[in-house]
């Protein structure tokens, strides 16, 4: 898709016909006229006007809802046709400097001189004031939509640990960092994206500790981006990944500040859309997306068997459906007596052969999955247990299906649970079909290629020109032992990931 | 897209290289399998030239009404294993897998015939495992052992594994397998010994549910000499052979303490070493020195054995009736005329370059062997929280 858009742009660049800006179409001078001709078939756009000394008129200009009526009514309109100095102004350019300079209360104001600045104001949140014998207008900062409220995190709950989550309001989500990382070295540089939707986007990280050549590829990746609207993350994703068609993610997502404060502090780099209520972290490995919030805060032991099992997990879940198809269908003898016994018995009078019964009920638990989150709460559930639990042992007592591979896909199904990143456990169910559909073929060798190629292909993987797979090869394998397999004790974690080269490698001391 | 081709190109490589003569190797679906679990080998009694191949499954179908199960015996004659297991396949209606059997039993006839001649295909067959224990069928065969000790109730593995089990606390047999045998048949320098069963009629036996015709048990130790079945060690020669070789992780004594009484001594722990004594470069004498730990399992007199008087004559008497097994144990080897406790290869890891001089005369040299015992004997647990009941002596 990236591909193409940059093949499409350069061919309207070859042929001279690019399309025009949706700002090129609004240049020209500051007229509450002009405003009005945009805008005013918008119904949520006031345009009214203020009397300022009996003699002189300003238009008032805002989005409904966007703003606080109160302080508009208190801060701004007040003090424009109640203040002295104002009414005393002899032009209408002293009038704009006094204003300028504080006669009207509200702090966050702004001399716009371009209608394109006007409209950008206007439609984030500020309310206008513009004069058309000068050609300028004074915006006013005074947003006042609604938002959610700042609440616990749905997807990463943890039990020791902060409550608190990202909301869909950027600068609200700034504040929080902000307030987590009270260090004048937190840099939140910001820009516009999306010619359409003018969607601001942060980009956030700790100065002399971020690698510089990486935030300046973040933000040249993110200034190259020309394109309508930011209608999801995963827009912005694709433009920022290298390995287009890699199934793996590349880039973790976080709706926890903590977690975000976190990366920041290691020497990641972080990007904040507004709208969403996610943090985009980069760049990352392979281990960040088998790390949980709350690592940090047990007792290293427990997160290091905890690390350990999501490992193990993350195996289980994609290899023990092939598994089971190779071994069952191409090396029995690898099977113990007595389990192979109960097999055979368990498969005594099913009709289909083991690969299909395994795709058959891989696909009913994708089909279960997406089931569930798509119904409300509580009907979600009751299909999952109608789907785990009376289909499965339907079609167990109707010898359509072998209870030894219901019993596969179920602890396969779960271990995939087990890993915390939904995106990461996303990868693990598409590569088990993959490896399964490789087993069907050759059983165990076809698998080990499968798993070979799946290992090539991570160790091609990188991310911001760090590899994929970095925390096993970096440091000469030490990393393994510091915080990836094992989250070593935190007097013992001196130094920063090596791997995403830091400013500044030292923790602490 | 170079990447893709590479990529492309190298698996057509590594599926082209599977070995097989199609592209993709074959499966098979495991209910297709008879899942054979004891195989037996027997001179076939009509046509001594031939061979008698007997295979045992059990076919256990899962149902509402708590399934069924099935024993299936099957047998068949021919001038070797390979063929008359492959004639047996022919006969089934599954394809008769010989992956899972557990159990190879070789009967009297054919192991006094020619005990490689009916084992070599097991050296060989890439299907059987090499995990597989080996019984030698003492007085029978192994087609009327396997015919006659299976019900659906009771299984002949069953039995055999309540055979290894009860080894680990009897010392009256042993766990061989066929790795272990090929081992064995491959030294140079003695005797294989293979655990042998024997079918028993059935006595005392109140079991719920279909009986068997009959029962099985442990038979001692086949002695396989020259590749031809010399004869069994028996009785109390098998505890002490299993002294000697260093098997036994426990077993009861029973031993008469000073009060006249019986009283069971429990083998907890025991270590068996071997010293070659040389004059020069020539054997003199093997020492055979066991160290042996037991607990006072039980007493039936009401006096206080756990007194230093009393405690030493039961480790005395444990130490002679140890010693009296391994004597019987080195007698019948002798009587055989082989080494059967691998005496010669300690011997020639102790002494290498003494051993190159006497390992040509060895056989010889084995029968008027001087082979002593020593037993260090430790009661060391008695378990004795208070005086026994009906004590009435001093406390």
């Amino acid at each position: 898709m990236f591909g193409k858009n940059e093949k499409n742009a350069q061919k309207e660049t070859e042929t001279g016909e690019k399309t025009e800006k949706p700002e090129e179409k609004v240049a020209g001078d500051v007229s509450s006229e002009a405003m009005k001709q945009k805008l005013s078939s918008s119904a949520d756009v006031v345009f009214s006007e203020a009397l300022i000394d009996g003699s002189r008129k300003a238009a008032v200009i805002f989005v409904d809802g966007m703003v606080n009526s109160d302080m508009v009514d208190n801060f701004v309109i007040k003090p424009l046709i109640q203040e002295a100095a104002l009414g005393s102004a002899g032009t209408e350019a002293e009038l704009i400097d006094r204003i300028l300079l504080g006669t009207v209360y509200h702090c966050q104001r702004k001399l716009r001189e371009k209608l394109t600045d006007c409209y950008g104001d206007l439609l984030s949140g500020s309310v206008l004031l513009v004069f058309d014998d000068s050609k300028k207008a004074v915006s006013f900062e005074i947003k006042g939509f609604e938002k959610r409220a700042i609440a616990e995190s749905t997807n990463e709950s943890v039990l020791k640990g902060s409550k608190e989550s990202f909301i869909e309001v950027i600068r609200i989500n700034t504040a929080l960092i902000r307030r987590r990382l009270q260090t004048p070295d937190l840099i939140v540089g910001q820009m516009k994206l999306g010619r359409r939707s003018n969607t601001t986007v942060a980009v956030i990280y700790l100065g002399g500790i971020a690698n510089t050549s990486t935030v300046e590829e973040v933000k040249k990746r993110l200034g190259k981006i020309d394109i309508d609207g930011i209608a999801s993350v995963g827009t912005l994703e694709s433009f920022l990944i290298e390995s287009k068609f890699s199934l793996f993610p590349q880039v973790l997502y976080t709706e926890r500040t903590d977690k975000f404060c976190a990366n920041l502090l290691e020497g990641r780099v972080g990007i904040l859309i507004d709208g969403f209520p996610l943090a985009m972290i980069v760049p990352v490995d392979i281990n960040a997306f088998m790390q949980a919030p709350e690592d940090y805060s047990q007792n290293f032991i427990f997160s290091s068997l905890y690390r350990l099992l999501r490992y193990v997990c993350m195996l289980t879940a994609m290899v023990l459906p092939a598994f089971y198809v190779s071994v069952t269908t191409f090396h029995p003898e690898m099977i113990p007596t007595t389990l192979a016994g109960a097999i055979i018995q368990s498969k005594e009078g099913v009709p289909f052969p083991s690969y299909f019964e395994v795709i058959l009920m891989l696909l009913a638990f994708e089909v279960l999955l997406e089931a569930g989150m798509r119904l409300p709460k509580s009907v979600g559930q009751a299909v999952s247990i109608v789907g785990a639990l009376v289909v499965g042992q339907a079609a167990i007592t109707a010898k359509i299906l072998s209870p030894g591979v219901v019993i596969v896909i179920a602890v396969a199904g779960i271990s995939g649970f087990v890993i915390p990143s939904q995106d990461f456990s996303n990868t693990i169910r598409v590569l088990r079909l993959l490896l399964v559909l490789c087993a069907i073929t050759s059983g165990l060798y076809g698998m080990s290629i499968g798993l070979i190629l799946i290992l090539y292909h991570l160790c091609d993987v990188t991310v911001f020109g760090v590899p994929y797979l970095s925390p096993f090869v970096s440091e000469e394998g030490k990393g393994i032992l510091n915080d990836t397999l094992i989250r070593a004790p935190w007097r013992k974690m001196k130094k920063r990931p090596a791997d995403i080269n830091p400013e500044d490698p030292v923790r602490q001391r | 897209m170079k990447k893709i081709t590479i990529i492309s190109l190298v698996l057509l490589l590594c599926l082209s290289l599977t070995g097989c003569k199609s592209f993709f190797p074959k499966g098979k679906e495991m209910e297709k399998y008879d899942a054979v679990t004891v195989m037996g080998i027997d001179r076939s009694e009509a046509e001594p030239s031939r061979v008698e191949v007997t295979l045992l499954s059990k076919v256990e179908k899962s149902g509402d009404g708590g399934g069924s199960v099935t024993i299936k015996t099957s047998s068949e004659s021919a001038p070797t294993v390979f063929e008359a297991q492959r004639n047996l396949r022919t006969k089934e209606e599954k394809v008769t897998y010989l992956g899972y059997v557990d159990y190879l039993l070789i009967g009297e006839g054919a192991a006094a015939d020619d005990f490689t001649k009916y084992f070599d295909f097991f050296v060989r067959d890439h299907e059987t495992r090499l995990s597989p224990r080996v019984y030698v069928v003492k007085g029978g065969t192994a087609k009327e052992l396997i015919e006659t000790t299976s019900s659906t109730k009771i299984f002949l593995t069953d039995q055999l594994a309540n055979i290894i089990n009860g080894a680990e606390i009897l010392g009256n047999s042993s766990d061989t397998k066929i790795i272990d045998t090929i081992n064995q048949l491959d030294g140079k320098t003695g005797a294989a010994v293979i655990p042998a069963i024997k079918s028993k009629e059935l006595e005392n036996q109140k079991r719920s549910g279909e009986m068997a015709e009959k029962d099985v048990a442990p038979a001692g130790f086949a002695v396989i000499k020259d590749f031809r079945l010399a004869g069994y060690f028996d009785g109390s020669a098998v505890l002490g052979y299993d002294f000697l070789t260093d098997k036994v992780k426990s077993c009861p004594i029973s031993v008469r303490d000073i009060s006249g009484a019986c009283t069971a001594l429990e083998v907890v722990n025991t270590k068996t070493d071997v010293e070659a004594k040389f004059e020069g470069d020539a054997l003199k004498k093997v020492l055979y020195r066991v160290t042996v730990t037991s607990a006072l399992a039980e007493q039936q007199s009401r006096e206080r054995l756990t007194t230093e008087e009393g405690l030493t004559d039961l480790e005395r008497k444990q130490a002679e009736y140890i010693q009296s097994v391994m004597t019987d144990a080195i007698k019948e080897s002798k009587n055989f005329g082989t080494d059967c406790f691998a005496l010669a290869e300690k011997i020639k890891l102790q002494h290498p370059v003494k051993w190159e001089k006497i390992k040509d005369s060895w056989d010889k040299l084995y029968p008027g062997l001087e082979i002593d015992t020593e037993v260090v004997s430790t009661v060391a647990r008695s378990y004795e929280i208070n005086q026994p009941n009906g004590y009435k002596g001093e406390d």
